[in-house]
């Protein structure tokens, strides 16, 4: 399991997290999701190892990661950079990290190695942007650690390739309990790959909660009420937690929080001519809350 | 932990993986540094048994040249140190190697250590290798080498003068590099854990390594300037505290060393006796390592702790700990505000602001609070100034007039001018002499209280006494005299135009502080806790003779000329033939030794398959017939001549007329005493000094000066030739004779007897009550004992006599015009000096009256020209008169 307990990380006068209280438990496909600058990066070098938090905890089962080797060989963590590896073959890539990480598989290697057919003695620097994040990701999964934190780790594959990476990640997932932490802006990849989620805003979490009822937890209304003299605001509707809510001509588009049921019956005592319920999607979602946080993509509009 | 399992560990994995990330520059090192040593010990030991060895000339080889490139080689390799310093910490300054290496299953002490012994790996392993190839070479040349005296050719290169001090050198310049190369690669981590970027690391490392020993330099100079005595530690303090400056000691110290090797085996000039345990190189170089070491633990440590106390997000700020950065802007600062001692203060304070305010831009990418900067600059300025002033009012804290106490001291060691040309070192433990220097520093201390330029002290302390001394002559212990002009205008050297007017203001002669710079002296005290306070002072006659009064009667003084005895007949002493084996040695006696090289020699070259046991004799003849000498005894004695080595002007050992024993050895091997015109020098040129011989005549050169008027600087001694230190006032220095040409190529008896007859009565060492006669022959001097002057005066009788009877013969003196306008007299002595063909230049006087002053330079020969100042007479003496 791993954990954040009010854990606070700055850099300079900036909070990059902010008491942040996180537990992601084993065998968990984790997403992070945010803005730019919300933190995503900073938990995973938290969780990696490479940041120090300035208070707060952050555990590994249950063990300090930073500066604790133990901790730290249960963790690899894929940067959104791959520069670093351009001197190495993938050969001497998977013998580096062979000797940090005892529990590396080179049978796991020679397969995945095998699947996606890299070229072993070139140099990482003469392989495609794609090319070189497989390299790596078939290393990291090799290493066989119980957890893998991935930034931006899909950035470059094409979309064969990805579902290649995916599998692989899946296949590890189902045969050794992985857990697996992903930061990406791209939701539609959180949305396949990840049960659960995490938005984060400003150094503090928004909301952390299983896709599955995140997905159904929040919904667009429209809807057009009898009384079409009247002007209905967000207001109105105190039983709900609206994200946003607006009219054009007699019909009124409200995003709001809460079950079908919920929101039905909220809006039942306006007597409601017509009204549909739309389930979003999870960039809808994203979109949406950190609208309602004052993140709006409005703002050049 | 086995090595098996040790390679197993994931830091020793970090360290393998350093080394491959740093493949490139390992394999440049290796090239670099297995040219380097092999090709400078190759070169020296291959010219060097060639040439000894096989009497091969190796001129045609380009000797010497593989030994530069093998030394472009070995700085390289060993500036790389920097280099590897850097790329070992990549992570400090890579935002992209920082995420891959701290994730790592290491702890930052782990990372931290594996990456600096990577790093060293790369930088010393291969330094290690050359050194191990070196020594093969030196083994494998000096092996094959047949070193026996008998096998080499050129003989004076043997197994003890060559092999033995190279293997020595070459041991602590080899370690001792090493050490400095610990330091460098040390103070490069250092640097690197406080920047965050590749430039900041870069640039700070190079400024560090050159500001450290420079800033010291300059702060260290301008600290001691103003003290009364040469602060002889500037290269200790600088060789200990960066690896530039260390690289400077380690050189100094082992030439230092070859230096003293060199001397005692081949010029041997200087004596030296002492009583304590040797502070030969050694220990130095112990010390200096050890304390390098020591040095490089204390940076490496922090290093350590900065670089595990760094964040990992630092990396990309200018520099992560900013101690470095203020270390490097404060060296800065300072070194350019020791220019302010120079008393250009503008300028000085508006350089060194730009240079610190650009640093701050640079640091700071901006302007951000820039009345910080303003405040700091200021701060530094101030507390630098104040410190300076600080010190220069409590004399160094109180250095400058420090003298340690007598228990406090377990031995002194005294460097002092012998002779002129000998300089001796003791060593003392005894505490009554300890007790006698520690007093005599004292009074040196307090004569130079409150004066105006401390640095030059014997000129300060004799105007201070007296602002009538015009003008130091030093004399060495066989009587040269070396002239020098002091601050006095009224005796300086003047320039006159053709018309005899003065053209040049005058100048102090710069010989003035070259030869203050001569009579000098130096304590090193070391004291019971180890410690060593070592003062060196210029001073006064009275001192210095006072210094010879505490260690002339002292029997390590004895002994230093018994050792040199001793060291003079076994160190010159070369194969003289390979069929029997036997060797020679050279000696030579000479009388009047000086700086115009016209001594009189005799020489003898002993054979001898005993050189140690005839060494030995001469030691001992001479350590019984010095043995009862006493202070007065050494200052007092004639002497019969010194014996020296006729190959080289090296230490001169003065044989005393008491000295029976030695002379008894030395007429065995064919020395017999010199003849009168001998120890004149008779034999020589005497313008051997202006670089050019005449073949066919000798001359003489003499000056006399009257009772009185050229006397001792000593008041404690003031008419002996022996305080070697004369003092001269202008109104009464005029010679009561001189005379450049006295010509003596023909029976000087005949020609000029009262010369011969003065000759041969002047006195070398002398010491008097009585004002009396000084005489110079051809630059030595001499006194003539008062009851003798008679002597002098019918010498210079002769000459007034000579003007007298020649006065109307209407002849152009002006060539025998001294520079005092007094007459070089024309020689009586020559059989042609009255003739017209001796007596040139006359036509263009003849309408001069007698008395008529002409101008001391030569005349045009053009009528014209003459015409024009024909009547212009400067000024008027009558010839003949002496003052």
């Amino acid at each position: 399991m791993m954990e954040l307990q009010k854990t606070v990380k700055r850099f300079g006068d900036f909070a990059a997290l902010d008491g942040v209280e996180l537990t992601i438990p084993k065998g968990t496909a984790f997403g992070l999701l945010g803005s730019n600058g919300a933190g995503k990066s900073t938990i995973l070098r938290l969780f990696s190892g490479i940041y120090q938090p300035e208070a707060g905890r952050v555990l590994i089962d249950g063990e300090d990661v930073y500066d604790n080797v133990a901790a730290k060989q249960k963790v690899f963590f894929i940067n959104d950079e791959t520069i670093q590896f351009s001197n190495f073959t993938l050969m001497q890539l998977k013998n580096f990290y062979k000797q940090f990480y005892p529990s590396f598989s080179e049978e796991i290697f020679e397969k995945l190695e095998t699947a996606i057919n890299l070229p072993r003695n070139r140099r990482i620097s003469t392989f495609s942007k794609g090319m070189k994040r497989q390299a790596i990701v078939i290393t990291a999964i090799a290493c066989c650690t119980p957890y893998l934190l991935l930034d931006e780790a899909f950035d470059g594959l094409d979309p064969t390739m990805r579902i290649i990476v995916k599998k692989m990640l899946v296949d590890a997932m189902c045969e050794r309990e992985l857990t697996v932490v992903i930061s990406s802006h791209n939701l539609k990849e959180i949305n396949e790959m990840c049960d659960t989620a995490a938005l984060l805003h400003q150094g503090k979490i928004v909301f952390h909660r299983q896709l599955d009822s995140l997905k159904g937890a929040v919904h667009k209304v429209q809807v057009v009420f009898k009384d079409k003299e009247r002007e209905f605001t967000a207001e109105d509707f105190p039983d709900l937690e609206v994200l946003h809510f607006s009219k054009n001509q007699s019909i009124y588009h409200i995003i709001a929080k809460g079950s079908e049921e919920e929101i039905r019956h909220a809006i039942a005592p306006f007597e409601p001519v017509v009204a549909d319920l739309i389930p979003l999607s999870l960039e809808e979602i994203f979109i949406y809350e950190l609208e309602g946080l004052g993140y709006d993509s409005n703002v050049f509009a | 932990m086995t090595a098996t399992s040790l390679r197993k560990t994931p830091p020793f994995r970090n360290m393998l993986r350093t080394v491959r990330q740093n493949l490139k520059m390992t394999i440049v090192t290796c090239v670099l540094q297995l040219l380097g040593i092999p090709l400078i010990v190759g070169d020296i030991l291959w010219q060097v048994c060639l040439y000894s060895h096989l009497g091969v000339d190796t001129s045609y080889m380009s000797p010497g040249l593989y030994a530069v490139i093998g030394m472009f080689c070995l700085s390289a390799a060993v500036f790389l140190g920097m280099i590897a310093g850097i790329n070992s910490f990549t992570e400090t300054h890579s935002k992209s190697r920082v995420d891959m290496l701290y994730a790592l299953p290491l702890t930052g002490k782990q990372r931290f250590f594996s990456d600096y012994l990577g790093g060293l790996c790369i930088y010393v392993l291969p330094y290690l290798v050359s050194v191990v190839l070196g020594w093969g070479i030196l083994f494998l040349f000096g092996g094959l080498t047949n070193w026996s005296a008998a096998n080499m050719i050129k003989e004076d290169i043997t197994w003890d003068n060559f092999m033995t001090p190279m293997i020595r050198y070459y041991a602590y310049l080899t370690i001792g590099l090493l050490v400095l190369m610990l330091l460098y690669y040390t103070l490069s981590v250092l640097v690197t854990c406080c920047c965050g970027t590749l430039f900041e690391s870069i640039y700070t490392n190079i400024l560090l390594n050159l500001l450290v020993p420079g800033c010291l330099a300059a702060v260290i100079g301008v600290l001691t300037v103003d003290m009364n005595f040469y602060f002889a530690y500037t290269w200790d303090i600088i060789g200990y505290t960066s690896p530039i400056g260390g690289l400077i000691y380690l050189i100094l110290l082992v030439t230092m060393d070859a230096d003293t090797l060199y001397s005692d085996y081949f010029s041997d000039d200087i004596l030296h006796a002492s009583q304590a345990i040797s502070h030969a190189t050694l220990p130095n170089f112990l010390r200096w390592g050890l304390v390098i070491l020591v040095l490089t633990a204390v940076l490496l440590i922090a290093a350590w702790q900065l670089y595990t106390r760094r964040k990992a997000e630092q990396v990309g700020k200018p520099f992560v700990w900013l101690g470095a950065y203020y270390v490097m802007l404060t060296l800065i600062t300072v070194s350019i505000l020791c220019l302010l001692k120079g008393g250009v203060v503008g300028p000085v304070l508006l350089f060194a602001a730009i240079v610190y305010f650009v640093m701050e831009v640079i640091r700071k990418r901006g302007f951000k609070r820039f009345w910080l900067t303003v405040v700091s600059f200021a701060a530094t300025v101030a507390i630098t100034v104040g410190l300076y002033a600080l010190t220069a009012a409590t004399g160094g804290f109180g250095r400058e007039n420090y003298v340690p106490a007598v228990a406090s001291v377990s031995s002194v060691e005294v460097d002092f001018s012998a002779t002129r040309r000998s300089d001796m070192t003791l060593e003392f433990t005894d505490k009554d002499i300890i007790r006698q220097v520690t007093d005599l520093h004292k009074a040196l201390l307090s004569a130079r209280k409150g004066k105006q330029d401390p640095g030059n002290a014997m000129n300060e302390a004799m105007k201070a006494d007296n602002w009538r001394v015009l003008q130091y002559t030093y004399a060495d212990d066989v009587g040269s005299l070396y002239d020098y002009m002091t601050e006095d205008p009224n005796t300086q050297y003047r320039y006159y135009d053709e018309y005899g007017n003065e053209t040049e203001t005058p100048e102090i002669h710069e010989s003035t502080y070259d030869y203050a710079d001569e009579v000098e002296v130096a304590f090193t005290y070391y004291t019971i806790t180890g410690s060593r306070i070592h003062r060196e002072y210029d001073i006064t006659a009275d001192e210095w003779q006072a210094l010879r009064n505490i260690m002339t009667g002292t029997d390590l003084y004895k002994q230093a000329y018994t050792n040199a005895m001793s060291a003079l007949l076994q160190r010159y002493s070369y194969s003289g033939s390979n069929t029997t084996g036997k060797r020679s040695i050279e000696l030579a006696f000479t009388v009047f030794e000086s700086s115009n090289y016209n001594d009189s020699t005799q020489e003898q070259t002993i054979m001898t398959t005993d050189v140690d046991g005839i060494a030995a004799r001469f030691a001992e003849a001479y350590q019984h017939d010095i043995a009862d000498m006493t202070a007065e005894d050494f200052r007092t004695a004639q002497k019969k001549g010194y014996l020296q080595n006729n190959r080289s002007y090296g230490i001169m050992i003065p044989i005393y007329e008491c000295c029976t024993e030695t002379w008894e050895l030395l007429e065995s091997y064919g020395f017999r005493a010199f003849t009168a015109e001998e120890r004149s020098g008779l034999t020589y040129d005497p313008y051997s000094n202006y670089d050019y011989y005449t073949d066919q005549d000798s001359y003489l050169r003499i000056r006399i000066y009257a009772p009185g008027t050229y006397r001792a600087a000593s008041d404690q001694y003031p008419c002996s030739s022996l305080t070697e230190l004369y003092v001269k006032d202008d109104s009464d220095s005029i010679p009561a004779y001189e005379d450049s040409y006295v010509a003596v190529s023909g029976s000087m008896k005949a020609n000029y007897p009262e010369l011969e007859a003065l000759l041969q009565a002047l006195q070398q060492s002398y010491v008097s009550e009585e004002d009396c006669y000084a005489v110079f022959v051809n630059g030595r001097s001499y006194l003539l004992p008062a009851d003798q002057s008679d002597l002098a005066e019918a010498v210079i009788a002769k000459g007034d006599r000579f003007w007298e009877e020649n006065w109307d013969k209407e002849t152009d003196w002006s060539d025998y015009l001294n520079d005092y306008g007094a007459p070089d007299y024309p020689d009586p002595g020559n059989e042609d000096y009255l003739d017209d063909d001796y007596i040139f230049g006359y036509d263009y006087y003849e309408d001069n009256e007698p008395g008529t002053v002409v101008p001391d330079y030569p005349v045009p020969d053009d009528e014209d020209y003459y015409e024009d100042y024909k009547g212009y007479a400067p000024g008027t003496v009558v010839f003949g008169q002496n003052t």
